[in-house]
């Protein structure tokens, strides 16, 4: 490890300092051929090396940056087994408690660069960054990143989650539209958790992203009854499942909504609404 | 702090009324106060006499300036009646100078989300950092109001789109706020330019464009090494960071010098972009695409930090070349020299198609926009074509390799990690 640590330490000398060392400045940049060493150098030492690195993470910023070496240079075209021994380490880092004693901004940092370059091989230790408040949020992005392949691990963190997870969890399955989440997010909206009302909303975007036919009355129904800004956001909802619905040629179930819309929408206040359907219907 | 609504709400007549009259039934009913706007003018016009209800979300840096541009320069007759920050000593300097400045209506709120729930606000100037530009356009269009937006557009290509979709699907009125534009749509040989580029007579392979320096590369780059404060019981954190990822608080991250900061906008270069070719984009017939290939002379970047970079040289299908420089960091761009089409390049029989092509429609001013429902000449589309120019040459600094656009379906290709800044997952509760 000692072996490791010095060598990494060596490298990292070679990085220029910030503009003004000693006190808060800017990045002064080093040229592409020293940044490429130094992440050879680092990479040569195999996962146990880039661990070290992960470990060194603090306010200063060479590690950190010199993370992001490590993905600019794996992720090169040619490297692809490089990348891939990486993305495992990427991994065993985002999912390793033990690291946080060490550095309490590994995790987090591994995970900010598998938001770049995760794949189907991470979702697990990502899924298991979804359970710590303080990743959550980072370790949902790159799940949603990283696409359709991360939708099984949302659907189960899905069982679990409650408040702000849940919302979130539900908002990433809504942006891969993930079909087979449709049962589930309709009974969360048919819950309506009063003390959870960011997760219904967020259920209800995330059913129209999904873009389903059998959406349709939760949608609306919902929309219709929703007030203030729940009512601007359900109501944009009803117009995203009508496109989707649309643009999988399923017309009539599309001219549903959007009639629904203007025969509903009758208040002054909502005729920006009204006419949009009525555009909407004349186009189709 | 006041987060109340307007009283005066329930008596008054909005534009947004009166225009949503006009366009159900074709005329306005006879209970307005206001002239039927088939007597006035157009089929939406707003009567001299009737106020506009508008709010500025983002007080700081540009706010106050915005929000005059609605009267000065794009001449509606507005009444401020809401402001909106998340800095709560801006928001009450803002109050304050509203009501001094008879604007006793106007209240302050630190959540856009209560401004936009408003039914007599017709109008929002948003002049928030970037990273909001986007979500809370989408909102107020989705809620009925027509937006005036600070520039950036957008912090990230697929924000963009959103913006055009909403502004299609609501018919709301989108305006960014540069006027370069405009002024070079006044401009007799911008207004030639504009006609050969877009002839289809002329084979452009060698046009090359070279914007060089004012790009504020270093001045506009983030701190390193910061160390987090404690956040300050002014500002709400949380919906400051918004979409972006929850970061510890430092000062600047906030106030102008968030610039630096790939969570808030792209530096410099995203910064001052816009101004600088918004009318590269008009002049050269470049506003309905987009670069195909792109390719940056710079350090590798830092995941957080906007830093200085060299030049960026984008190639657009049609072999038109744009060249950004920055002046401040490595080699000079020495690839190519500027080559300006001329019509001397044109042949007798070439000059002839380009005058018979009638001459570039005038663009409409915002102001006019929101009284004709016409789109107006900075709309979220063409601004987004702008914007979307500075997102790639951020992207080819960010990943430090040659990348390919493709204009229409708006993705990188073959290159999966530089597609991921095309469109970056969002914080929850907030999507586009």
């Amino acid at each position: 490890m000692k072996e490791h640590s010095d060598k990494i330490r060596a490298l990292l000398e070679q990085l220029p300092d910030a503009d003004q060392p000693g006190r808060a400045s800017k990045l002064a940049g080093p040229p592409a051929d020293v940044a490429g060493r130094v992440a050879k150098g680092i990479l040569d030492g195999g996962r146990e090396s880039v661990v070290e690195l992960a470990a060194m993470i603090s306010d200063a910023y060479r590690p950190r940056y010199a993370l992001r070496l490590l993905t600019l240079y794996a992720s090169e075209p040619g490297r692809e087994k490089i990348e891939g021994e990486y993305r495992a380490a990427l991994a065993s880092i985002a999912s390793s408690a033990e690291i946080s004693e060490r550095s309490p901004f590994a995790r987090r940092a591994a995970i900010e660069e598998l938001e770049l370059i995760g794949d189907r091989t991470v979702v697990d230790a990502l899924g298991e960054a979804l359970a710590d408040d303080d990743l959550r949020d980072v370790a949902t992005r790159a799940l949603v990143a990283i696409g359709s392949e991360s939708a099984a691990v949302l659907r189960q963190a899905l069982k679990n989650a409650s408040g702000d997870r849940r919302a979130a969890v539900v908002q990433a399955l809504g942006t891969l539209r993930d079909e087979a989440s449709l049962e589930s997010l309709t009974k969360l909206v048919a819950l309506d958790g009063k003390d959870e009302s960011a997760t219904t909303l967020a259920a209800v975007v995330a059913l129209a992203q999904i873009g389903s036919e059998k959406s349709i009355s939760t949608v609306l129904d919902f929309a219709d009854r929703a007030t203030a800004w729940d009512r601007i956001q359900a109501t944009k909802a009803c117009f995203v499942l009508a496109e989707r619905l649309a643009e999988s040629k399923q017309t009539k179930a599309a001219r549903k909504i959007y009639s629904h819309l203007r025969e509903t929408r009758k208040d002054p206040k909502e005729a920006h609404v009204r006419e949009s359907a009525r555009r909407a219907l004349a186009a189709m | 702090m006041s987060e109340g609504r307007g009283s005066r709400r329930a008596t008054r007549i909005t534009r947004r009324r009166f225009l949503g009259t006009i366009s159900a039934t074709g005329a306005a009913v006879s209970t307005f106060t206001i002239a039927p706007a088939s007597i006035i003018g157009g089929p939406a016009h707003v009567a001299p006499n009737d106020r506009i209800g508008a709010a500025l979300i983002g007080c700081g840096g540009r706010g106050s300036g915005t929000f005059k541009d609605l009267q000065r320069r794009h001449d509606l007759p507005t009444e401020k009646l809401a402001v909106c920050d998340v800095d709560r000593r801006r928001l009450s300097l803002s109050t304050q100078i509203a009501h001094k400045n008879g604007e006793k209506s106007c209240e302050g709120y630190t959540d856009f989300r209560r401004v936009l729930e408003r039914t007599d606000i017709d109008v929002v100037a948003i002049a928030t950092p970037p990273h909001w530009h986007a979500l809370i356009s989408i909102a107020a269009m989705e809620s009925g109001k027509d937006v005036l937006c600070e520039k950036p557009m957008t912090r990230f290509i697929a924000e963009g789109r959103a913006v055009v979709q909403a502004s299609e699907r609501y018919g709301r009125v989108f305006q960014i706020g540069t006027n370069g534009r405009f002024r070079k749509s006044r401009d007799k040989g911008a207004r030639r330019m504009r006609k050969i580029l877009t002839s289809g007579v002329f084979d452009i392979t060698d046009a090359v464009h070279i914007i060089k320096g004012g790009f504020k590369a270093r001045q506009w780059s983030g701190l390193v090494n910061a160390e987090p404060r404690a956040i300050p019981d002014w500002i709400d954190w949380d919906l400051y960071q918004g979409p972006s990822p929850m970061r510890p608080f430092h000062p600047h991250r906030h106030g102008g010098s968030h610039r630096g900061y790939w969570d808030y906008e792209g530096g410099g270069l995203g910064d001052m972009g816009q101004h600088y070719l918004d009318p590269v984009t008009w002049e050269f017939g470049l506003d309905a695409t987009a670069p195909v290939e792109v390719e940056a002379h710079a350090p590798p970047a830092h995941p957080e930090v906007c830093g200085v970079w060299g030049w960026v040289e984008l190639k657009y299908a049609n072999g038109f070349t744009l060249v950004l420089e920055s002046g401040e960091w490595g080699q000079p761009y020495d690839r190519r020299k500027p080559r300006r089409i001329t019509d001397q390049d044109l042949s007798e029989e070439q000059r002839k198609q380009v005058d018979r092509m009638p001459d570039p429609k005038p663009l409409v001013d915002f102001g006019d926009a929101v009284r004709t429902r016409q789109p107006a000449g900075g709309n979220a589309e063409v601004s987004h074509r702008t914007v979307t120019i500075l997102h790639l040459a951020n992207i080819a600094i960010r990943t430090g390799r040659k990348i390919r656009f493709d204009p229409v379906t708006e993705r990188i290709v073959g290159d999966p990690e530089a597609d991921r800044l095309v469109d970056v997952p969002m914080r929850a509760p907030w999507s586009l």
